[in-house]
């Protein structure tokens, strides 16, 4: 009678595919933790300079003086997270609405023929209103389709 | 008739793991170079874009200053209004406080001098990375706002986080 060795003898019958599959684990560990890296903030970008409404000293070079100019006047009691921005007739504390009201006059200047670049969008901010508010109601013109966005400085509150 | 081994340990996987985590390790350290960014409550957005060239940045992070509990607390008759701040940058791979007062005139402050230097340097494609706390009043964003538009900065970015601001902090 014949006896099976204790070690096992292991033939070539192709390639192995151990050092293949450890690669790709490892690439696909690598790929989920590198998009997680950069996957929790992301960037509103602003190319138009800041704009004085009261102060000096402010490059307005670049801003083309026959865009129309629509401003968003945003006020906020101190250190309160309120605020209430005024478009046109439209007085809100709600981006939802701002937004509404926004869209309806970028669509009314989209039917007059008004190119979006020779749109600009101001927010007039006043001393009190927190950052957080100013992103939305950026976001709120942004999302309008409007694509020069700025801000006001200095008027006081 | 086929190669047979013996019972040695194959280390082919193992080495192939290693060098994989090697080059891991090389990628992550690249990716996770620092900007400078600091951690602090940012604004929450839905709109936003990745900016996939973070070469001629310069990220500056706007912190207030003062009792963070009051001025950070939920309750609005317990907060209080951040009332100052400071400006941090990585300028040359170094941490750098770049103060800056509400009004200020001075022509040679730091921040300035910051500003016109990468601006000089990388000239229109110099972006400037704006991270400011979310309850920052607007008059203590304002000041790095202007020193970015008298630079000549004309490539602004807000950073924000992605999603919708929590109700409670409403």
């Amino acid at each position: 009678m014949r006896v099976q060795g204790a070690k096992k003898i292991h033939y070539d019958s192709g390639p192995n595919m151990t050092p293949l599959v450890d690669v790709v684990m490892v690439i696909l560990i690598f790929l989920m933790l590198a998009g997680s890296f950069g996957g929790m903030e992301h960037y509103l970008a602003s190319t138009l300079p800041i704009k004085p409404s009261g102060g000096a000293q402010v490059d307005t070079k670049k801003t083309a003086f026959d865009d129309v100019q629509l401003d968003v006047r945003v006020d906020a009691p101190s250190n309160s997270n309120a605020w209430t921005a005024r478009f046109g007739d439209v007085s809100t504390g709600s981006p939802e609405k701002l937004k509404e009201a926004m869209t309806a006059k970028f669509k009314q200047y989209e039917a007059q023929g008004t190119s979006k670049d020779k749109l600009q969008v101001n927010i007039d901010p006043n001393k009190h209103v927190k950052w957080k508010s100013l992103i939305a109601v950026y976001q709120a013109a942004a999302d309008s389709g409007y694509t020069k966005i700025g801000f006001k400085t200095s008027h006081g509150g | 008739m086929p190669a047979a081994h013996g019972n040695e340990v194959n280390v082919t996987p193992l080495i192939d793991v290693v060098m994989c985590l090697i080059i891991f390790f090389m990628l992550v350290a690249k990716i996770g170079v620092t900007t400078g960014a600091e951690a602090m409550d940012l604004p929450f957005s839905y709109l936003g874009k990745s900016i996939d060239d973070m070469g001629n940045t310069l990220t500056l992070n706007i912190l207030p200053k003062g009792d963070m509990e009051r001025i950070k607390a939920k309750v609005e008759s317990e907060r209080i209004a951040a009332t100052d701040f400071q400006v941090t940058a990585l300028v040359n791979d170094v941490k750098k406080d770049l103060p800056i007062q509400v009004g200020d005139t001075n022509p040679t402050h730091p921040l300035r001098e910051v500003l016109i230097q990468m601006k000089a340097r990388y000239k229109d494609q110099f972006k400037v990375i704006i991270r400011a706390d979310a309850d920052l009043p607007f008059t203590l964003v304002e000041p790095t706002l202007v020193e970015c538009a008298n630079a000549g900065a004309m490539n602004i970015f807000f950073t924000t986080q992605k999603g919708e601001e929590p109700a409670a902090a409403k």
